[in-house]
């Protein structure tokens, strides 16, 4: 019993001490990043781990000037942001309906939707498909392509989770008269959560990451997410790694947010809050 | 009741998006606002009189590195003039043949796209008598360097204008401070390079950097002597180009890539070759601890700029030497812009062209670019350095072109044959089956492309 | 009452778009497996199954090309699971600064690949990287090694590196699994006095066992599919050493033989198609015995 308590009293420290070594190795690359995006152009083409000689966040201005980083950077929220928001959506209300009622129909369909984890991109066709609905070269296109490719993986992982909401809660809902839709948006959206919010995060990373989709459907650098400025900036700057490094470090700096934030929203224990309660 | 509230929240969110969107796409950029300088109307136009401004935005797509700096804030004199806006789209070069590609067959293409130009890709890559305009009754032509014209022609017509350095090539540039020091003198043959590499490495220092990581560059050391391949085999290029010889038959190419091996397997490359990266080239240059490199002749004068320190003119240049070379290559295919069939604004295309190609534009351009030395047209002035006119007196006399340039199918397969010669250096892989891999590729290609010497 | 209370057409909106932009572009793209489609001819000709009998008949290296692609997809589905599993074991709870920890455990998960391959080029670097430098400075110099251009390390080092980008991203998953598992189970067993690993064991990772079957066909399909970690950290190099499936897709795109390259991608999407039936298959078999 007595080693039992020791270690109820020294865990917490031990454990903090291997968070803490855990986090300098992740983060020991990145501080690389963060150190070269304040030296002068000199000392950070060898991207060395040494201190700057002198502080120059004049980088941040550079790059956010000459990158036109508030043009993309105001694409992309835009285009991450919607899309992700309707993708979690129409995602979770699709995982919802095969996760709850396993009829033929919706066992086929939620296998078929897996299928598009696995299938390839082409993009000549996925052109023709583009032009044929008029999305080229638009930014609501874009953003109702990028939702669709994060459909799939939403819905696969929603789907884990649905099960793990009792469906008790949708029987008392019925009986206290709600409809489908009410049910659906008062009752279980909300206790799905820690999972819309986890996926909103994946699908937002896997938007604001997204390189290609608008190299082939946007036709106008003005519509450029950051992704592509970033890009546009390597071409010009390529041998200043301060410049370079500080621009990563502002197009990183948003998913990061939006992590931070979205995490408050994973909150422990609801499911059981909602059952006691 | 309720059901169709839900299929309105779900279908049909989707469908009026679908929908709504309809009248904003496919109206190109053309109607984008050009957010140019209006203020400056009246005074900038004494030169291009008569012209009045237009709102009309050209995009112009291009890989990574071929629009230079100076090219943009031409671009920006070009937008004050005219009111005509470019819009720059620069592409990771790995995704450019692709993407380009994809426009051009979905008729999406930019008002100007960039391409690597090349007597023999101009049909097969581009389809140019399909997808470009043709150029040839454009005036800036008749200034145009010959050879340059010559590679961007398709039957007969003109379909791309190449601003480029015509001295854009690779060359062994060496340290001089390294080879007076150890009094050595610049090697003529293959046997005097490598007493040179054998007295620089006693000396500590390494002899050749050598940036195999990036995949492109240790394959210059190879088609790059072309000009001596065809010497020692008068009528080679043409056999090659009819499929009446192979690669693999030709010795002296087996012998140079040989020597490419020896010169790795000596320790001439130093130990982090497979690591080392080209971006890296000025740093470890300037260092001293590196006696060569291959590069541009631009080479010096970045390095002085990033490191200034060591002086642009402590290094001096000589070709590369394997298999006895002593024939400067040069390199009239370079990154060239087209201008696109199906554009609305082909006009003002062929406006910024004439632009960019005036005289004073020109100038400007050269002045700007640090890493050019001189352009492909007529009446510029080139800005060589002492030791640049050195090596164009020693050398140029003999030119010719690199075999990517001259054998057709060889351009195409350049990082394929990096990974073989990495194969090689690293053991895995004999020169002649470097050759093989040569032909064999270029048979699958010819053959894709139903060339009827392959046939 | 599951008709009305669960209708259909909740799906649809989700339905619409996969099939649109998704299925239709995919299916009609992967019917260029069957043609001689290139760069250098603007026609395109059926040739039936020539495209795969070259993908299969060992010339082009491709069968060494899946071994590795396999080995990779192994090997990350373990430690990134192993990994991410006590990472968010360690963040859930019982931790100062947790927010701050989960924060710097998923950033590299954000940074782009592009750059990480960078970043790692230059850490990895024989001469000057911070890896060798580090084993040098505490004594441990013999351990150095050229990590990206040494046949033994390049596939290891590649492995290393995407394990630590992608093990906080698994971690994010996991942790969203363990937060929604209701506090009283572990309650009720720790009273029953099971000490800490027992109920790991019994019951954090039975009732987590839908997360990371998320994550298992996650690893997988992205094991399965990996390619820029592989192009910006060696690009196949040195040689062929490190070439996986995808690398192979890229190369015959790059060389404009696209009917070769769908014919490559289709064989992938085949196989991951049998593979993700047969897990999700096992895993529903699973979900309904519970």
């Amino acid at each position: 019993m007595s080693t039992n308590r020791r270690l109820r009293t020294y865990m917490p420290w031990g454990k903090n001490v291997l968070v803490w070594i855990i986090s300098l190795i992740t983060i020991a690359p990145l501080i690389l990043i963060v150190i070269n995006s304040l030296k002068d152009s000199a000392q950070a083409s060898s991207m060395g781990m040494d201190l700057p000689t002198s502080l120059h966040f004049s980088n941040f201005k550079t790059v956010f000037e000459q990158g036109k980083l508030a043009g993309s950077l105001w694409n992309s929220v835009l285009y991450a942001g919607v899309s992700t928001i309707l993708c979690v959506l129409l995602a979770s209300m699709a995982a919802y309906v095969y996760a709850r009622r396993k009829s033929r129909l919706n066992r086929f369909s939620y296998l078929f939707m897996l299928l598009g984890l696995a299938m390839p991109l082409n993009y000549f066709t996925l052109m023709k498909m583009m032009q044929l609905l008029h999305l080229v070269n638009s930014q609501l296109g874009i953003i109702i392509l990028y939702a669709a490719v994060q459909i799939p993986l939403s819905v696969f992982i929603l789907y884990g989770f649905v099960g793990g909401v009792p469906k008790e809660l949708d029987e008392a809902g019925i009986i206290d008269g709600c409809g489908p839709i009410r049910l659906f948006f008062d009752i279980i959206f909300p206790l799905l959560k820690p999972a819309a919010v986890t996926v909103f995060i994946l699908a937002f990373l896997n938007s604001w990451n997204e390189f290609l989709l608008p190299l082939y459907f946007l036709n106008s650098a003005s519509q450029w997410p950051m992704t592509l400025s970033v890009y546009n900036f390597f071409g010009q700057f390529q041998m200043q790694w301060n410049l370079v490094s500080a621009d990563i470090v502002l197009t990183s700096l948003p998913v990061v947010i939006v992590y931070l934030l979205g995490q408050r929203f994973i909150i422990a224990g609801m499911t059981a809050g909602s059952v006691k309660g | 009741m309720r059901k169709a509230v839900g299929i309105l929240a779900a279908v049909g969110l989707t469908l009026g998006l679908l929908a709504g969107c309809g009248s904003s796409s496919n109206e190109s950029s053309s109607k984008e606002p050009a957010s140019s300088g209006t203020g400056t109307t009246k005074t900038d136009n004494t030169q291009t009189s008569g012209t009045t401004k237009q709102n009309v935005t050209l995009t112009y797509m291009a890989s990574q590195d071929w629009i230079k700096d100076s090219e943009m804030q031409l671009a920006k004199k070009f937008e004050e003039q005219t009111g005509i806006h470019i819009d720059f789209q620069i592409v990771p070069a790995d995704q450019y043949q692709n993407l380009l590609k994809v426009k051009l067959n979905s008729k999406e293409a930019p008002d100007i796209f960039g391409g690597q130009d090349g007597k023999f890709d101009l049909g097969p890559l581009y389809d140019v008598e399909k997808n470009a305009v043709d150029l040839t009754a454009e005036e800036w032509t008749k200034r145009e360097n010959k050879l340059f014209l010559e590679q961007a022609t398709w039957n007969d017509k003109v379909y791309a204008l190449t601003v480029w350095d015509p001295t854009y090539d690779y060359y062994v540039v060496y340290n001089k401070q390294i080879f007076d020091k150890l009094g050595l003198k610049v090697p003529t043959t293959y046997s005097e390079f490598l007493a040179v590499c054998e007295a620089i490495k006693q000396s500590g220092v390494t002899p050749i950097y050598e940036p195999v990581s990036d995949g492109w560059h240790h394959v210059l050391w190879f088609p790059s002597i072309g000009p001596k391949f065809e010497e020692a085999n008068p009528g080679l290029v043409d056999k090659l180009n009819n499929n009446e010889l192979k690669v693999a038959d030709v010795p002296i190419m087996e012998q140079a890539l040989t020597q490419f091996n020896e010169l790795v397997k000596k320790g001439y490359m130093g130990e982090s070759y497979f690591s080392n990266t080209f971006a890296d080239t000025e740093k470890n240059m300037a260092s001293g601890k590196f006696a060569m490199t291959v590069h541009n002749l631009g080479l010096p004068q970045t390095i002085e700029a990033a490191f200034p320190d060591t002086k642009a003119d402590q290094f001096g240049y000589f070709p590369i030497p394997l298999v006895d070379n002593q024939l400067m290559n040069i390199a009239p295919a370079a990154p060239s812009k087209f201008i696109y069939s199906g554009s609305k604004h082909i006009e003002e295309a062929k406006k910024y062209f004439q632009f960019l190609t005036q005289q004073e534009n020109l100038q400007y351009f050269l002045d700007n670019e640090p890493r050019f030395l001189s352009l492909d047209f007529e009446g510029i002035n080139g800005h060589f350095t002492p030791e640049q006119q050195k090596f164009f007196d020693t050398y140029g006399a003999k030119q010719g072109s690199g075999l990517q340039m001259t054998a057709k199918y060889v351009n195409p397969q350049w990082m394929d044959i990096g990974k073989d010669m990495s194969a090689m250096i690293s053991g895995a892989m004999e020169p002649k089956d470097i050759l093989k891999n040569m032909d064999k590729r270029r048979e699958e290609q010819a053959k894709a492309a139903k060339d009827s010497a392959w046939q | 009452m599951n008709n009305k209370t669960y209708p259909y057409y909740f799906s649809l909106g989700a339905m619409l778009l996969y099939v649109l932009l998704l299925v239709i572009p995919g299916v009609a793209g992967i019917a260029y497996a069957f043609t001689d489609w290139n760069s250098y001819d603007s026609a395109v000709h059926f040739i039936g199954l020539d495209n795969f009998r070259k993908v299969f008949s060992g010339e082009n290296m491709y069968v060494s090309f899946i071994k590795n692609t396999l080995i990779f997809t192994i090997a990350t589905i373990v430690l990134k699971t192993v990994i991410g599993f006590f990472l968010a074991l360690l963040v859930n709870k019982g931790v100062r600064f947790r927010n701050f920890h989960r924060a710097v455990m998923f950033m590299p998960a954000v940074v782009p690949m592009l750059i990480v391959g960078l970043i790692f080029k230059s850490v990895l670097h024989p001469d000057t990287g911070l890896l060798n430098e580090f084993l040098l400075t505490i004594g441990l110099g013999f351990l150095a090694q050229h990590w990206l251009t040494d046949l033994n390390f390049a596939f290891k080092s590649i492995i290393g590196v995407d394990v630590w980008k992608g093990a906080g991203y698994i971690m994010v998953i996991l942790l969203a699994g363990l937060q929604s598992i209701p506090k009283d189970y572990d309650e009720a067993a720790e009273i029953d006095g099971a000490g800490y690993w027992r109920r790991i064991w019994n019951i954090t990772i039975p009732l987590l066992m839908p997360a990371l079957t998320v994550t298992l066909v996650l690893n997988m399909l992205y094991g399965l599919k990996v390619f820029d970690t592989v192009y910006v950290l060696t690009n196949g190099g040195p040689g062929y050493a490190t070439e996986v499936l995808f690398t192979g897709v890229f190369k015959e795109f790059s060389m404009g033989r696209y009917g070769l390259g769908t014919a490559l991608s289709t064989v992938l999407f085949v196989f991951m198609t049998i593979i993700g039936y047969f897990v999700v298959k096992v895993m529903s078999r699973e979900e309904d015995s519970h």
